[in-house]
Parts: structure tokens; sequence; C-alpha cells
């Protein structure tokens, strides 16, 4: 089945961008933990390599960035910017389907990060992603099982 | 979504956002909770922090609001 997903157009700006619900929890989490997990809307960014949070949303999640690793990054403007580099459990789901897995996500300051950024490792080679511009949509289909599970959908 | 598909909680707040009206949460975290704003700050722990408070067991579903200036993104 094809996790389809209308594109949010903010008033604001007017512009569409293919904006996504995503469930995130700390790897140490019960999924089934009521207060564990928030779902956060992430710009799917094909020219992005890593998915990116901020350093705000790690902590919600109760990431210890301490002992998370170093490492930096840099985007459009060039220069390098230190991050931590850790693992998150990420849940896709749409209609009823869902899939679980845990996936690399790199943490960088509140300043850097206007969106929370559904990067290309791991995401991309598992789902084939289509962005359907002219319909401003864009569509997960499930290709490749390795590191994913299907579960119940989160219904709270 | 189809008629027949399950429709969950976070399904109805990301469905919310195709008609919402985001001019009062310029710059701002928005909270929702099954298909409804229930808060917004600029401080996306406090927002996260007050939301679970007032709605334990639900999970809130966050959304930067982007400035006005913000047209174009790269």
């Amino acid at each position: 089945m094809v996790l389809s997903f209308q594109y949010t157009t903010s008033s604001m700006t007017g512009v569409p961008k293919p904006i996504i619900p995503v469930i995130l929890f700390n790897i140490s989490d019960d999924i089934n933990d009521p207060d564990s997990g928030i779902g956060m809307g992430m710009l799917v960014d094909s020219g992005a390599d890593i998915t990116t949070i901020s350093e705000t949303t790690a902590e919600i999640l109760g990431i210890d960035l301490t002992a998370a690793q170093t490492s930096s990054t840099s985007g459009i403007g060039g220069s390098n910017i230190p991050v931590r580099v850790t693992e998150v459990v990420m849940i896709l789901q749409r209609g009823g389907e869902a899939y679980k897995f845990i996936t690399m996500v790199q943490i960088i300051n509140d300043v850097n990060l206007k969106y929370s950024l559904l990067g290309r490792d791991f995401i991309f080679s598992r789902f084939d992603i289509t962005f359907r511009e002219r319909k401003n949509r864009v569509e997960f289909l499930r290709k490749n099982n390795d590191g994913i599970k299907k579960i119940s959908p989160i219904n709270r | 979504m189809a008629g027949s598909e399950i429709v969950t909680p976070i399904d109805r707040s990301f469905d919310c956002l195709a008609t919402l009206n985001f001019g009062p949460y310029q710059d701002q975290f928005i909270a929702i909770i099954d298909g409804k704003v229930v808060g917004h700050n600029a401080s996306e722990k406090d927002l996260v922090k007050d939301t679970r408070d007032q709605y334990p067991g639900k999970m809130p579903f966050i959304v930067k609001v982007p400035n006005r200036s913000e047209v174009n993104y790269i």
C-alpha cells in the first residue's frame, strides 16, 4: 500500500511543501508507553544525506546529547556546523499502515534548522518515494523490508 | 485518504493542516491532537510539556509554522 501525503501549504507563505507526519521515539522508549514519543511534521528532503532534528526535539525525546557521537555537516551555505549523531525509532504511518524502524539522525542547533528533515539515509533505500509535484503530493511505497517492521498503527 | 482506510489521530492531525489558518501562529510551533490545534508556543519544549500535561496519554503532533517572509526554502 502506498502511504500518500498531501503537501502542506502554509497560509503564511503560500508555498506547498512535502511535509509529512513522522512519529519519533527515543531508542530506549517503549512505544506503548502513553507518555513517550512525539509526532512531528518533517520536510522530505532528497537533498539531505541524513535525517536531521533540532537539539530541542532531541531533548524532548530524552536523548542524551553528551553521549551522542560528534560530527559536522554542511548545507547550502557551505560552512561546517557541528552536529551530534545518534539513533532514534521512527514510525511512518498512514491509513492504517504503519512501519517501524531504527534510523540515524543528526542533531543540530535549533537556529540552523528551519524544518526537521527526512533525509535519504535508510529511508530512501527502503521506500520508493514519488514527488507528484503537479498534484502537490508525496508517496511512499515500501520496497525493501531490511530493518523495517510492520506494526499496528499508533492510535493515541 | 480513501474512505475505507483506518484513520488514526495523527492522520487527522496531519489532514487538518490542509485547511488550517496558520496566520495566528507565525514563527511558533503548534501542537495538534486528533485534528485540533490545542496549543502554540515559540518554545517547542514548553509546548510539548504543556500539551502532555493537559492531554495525558495523547501524542502531540508538532509543526513549525514559518515566518511570512520565508517563502522559498533551499
